[in-house]
């Protein structure tokens, strides 16, 4: 898989939400549903 | 009229009315209040300090002339032209203070500041200016009679005129004058933010939505003409509300969690606009408050119902 931003895989919706918080403090961004299975992390 | 180096007391009379009366006219306009602007006490006493400068030139600028001193009056030319700049810095201080805030103010809003705090200044030494001439006017006219205290009171009248004309003028319409104001609600469809029926933002963590459905209030702003649609529609004005309702309730959010910025957006089909925060004081009450006080930005301010292609689309 590849991609214009890194990507992070995770095996379940609750590690799912776990990476994006994590990863949206760490980066001072904002977490976005695509519901379709993906999350993006963004900084606005 | 005075010889060089003759002053008497009509020189210093006119002086001490026009500086008196000047910095009353800069007391009247300065407080800090919820906005933390000047801050205080520093900000505060620098603000008064530039006051009373400005008065002082104000006042001595005619009774110098009068008394042909030229080189004097050569100076307070000077001294104004420094007053330019006081605008630039003021807003540079303001922005370099942004990246200290949670919630920005803005370009616009700071601009707004800086031209607002060059105005005042500028009302200072005409209010002193007006107050000196009419006092050594006045003065001059009642030597004959003895009545010479006429002058100052003359001078204290002329200048709380344009105190009370100016502060009318100068101060900022609040929004409350340009859109009606009420409470919102907040709440989700799926993962989107809505107050009321103005859809906000996508928030994508459960946490952050739990922590909205608690703590999320909402306000909704209605322009009451099209006048008020165009200002309202202006990012820099819907920044300043955002900043100043934070201001005034606190805002659950530190800098990692973006998310929680109180936000303003429009409804794109009829204008509207609706905030959502996160308040640490939890009532509506002194939220609506708050953004009822938020002040008109000058540069948002654009009119098109003055403009005949504007009038024309009035709905």
């Amino acid at each position: 898989m590849t991609g214009g931003a890194p990507i992070f895989v995770a095996s379940s919706p609750e590690e799912r939400e776990k990476i994006s918080t994590y990863l949206s403090r760490i980066l001072n961004a904002q977490a976005h549903d695509l519901e379709n299975g993906i999350y993006i992390i963004v900084r606005h | 009229m005075g010889a060089r180096g003759a002053y008497g007391a009509v020189f210093w009379g006119a002086v001490i009315t026009g500086l008196v009366f000047g910095t009353l006219a800069r007391l009247a306009m300065l407080r800090t209040d919820f906005r933390q602007y000047p801050s205080y006490p520093h900000g505060y006493a620098s603000h008064l300090a530039l006051g009373i400068v400005a008065a002082f030139t104000g006042a001595v600028a005619i009774p110098a002339l009068v008394n042909q001193e030229i080189a004097a009056t050569a100076f307070l030319m000077l001294v104004t032209q420094q007053f330019r700049e006081v605008r630039d810095l003021e807003r540079k201080t303001l922005e370099r203070m942004e990246e200290t805030e949670l919630v920005k103010r803005g370009a616009g809003y700071i601009e707004d500041i800086a031209k607002v705090f060059e105005a005042r200044n500028y009302l200072t030494i005409f209010a002193a200016l007006v107050a000196s001439t009419v006092t050594l006017l006045a003065w001059k006219a009642a030597e004959r009679s003895g009545l010479v205290a006429l002058g100052p009171v003359a001078g204290a009248a002329a200048a709380t005129l344009v105190i009370v004309y100016g502060k009318r003028n100068l101060d900022r319409q609040p929004l409350a004058s340009l859109c009606h104001i009420r409470a919102g609600r907040v709440h989700f469809k799926d993962t989107i933010l809505y107050v009321d029926d103005i859809p906000m933002e996508e928030i994508g963590l459960v946490e952050a939505r739990q922590h909205f459905e608690k703590h999320g209030r909402g306000v909704i702003i209605e322009p009451k003409d099209d006048n008020a649609r165009a200002s309202l529609a202006n990012l820099g004005q819907r920044q300043a509300i955002a900043h100043d309702a934070a201001a005034a309730l606190g805002v659950r959010k530190d800098r990692d969690t973006p998310e929680y910025t109180p936000i303003v957006r429009l409804h794109l089909d009829t204008g509207r606009a609706g905030l959502a925060l996160l308040p640490i004081e939890p009532d509506m009450g002194p939220l609506l408050e708050a953004v009822r006080a938020v002040p008109v930005i000058e540069g948002a301010r654009t009119r098109p119902l003055a403009t005949r292609a504007g009038r024309k689309a009035e709905d």
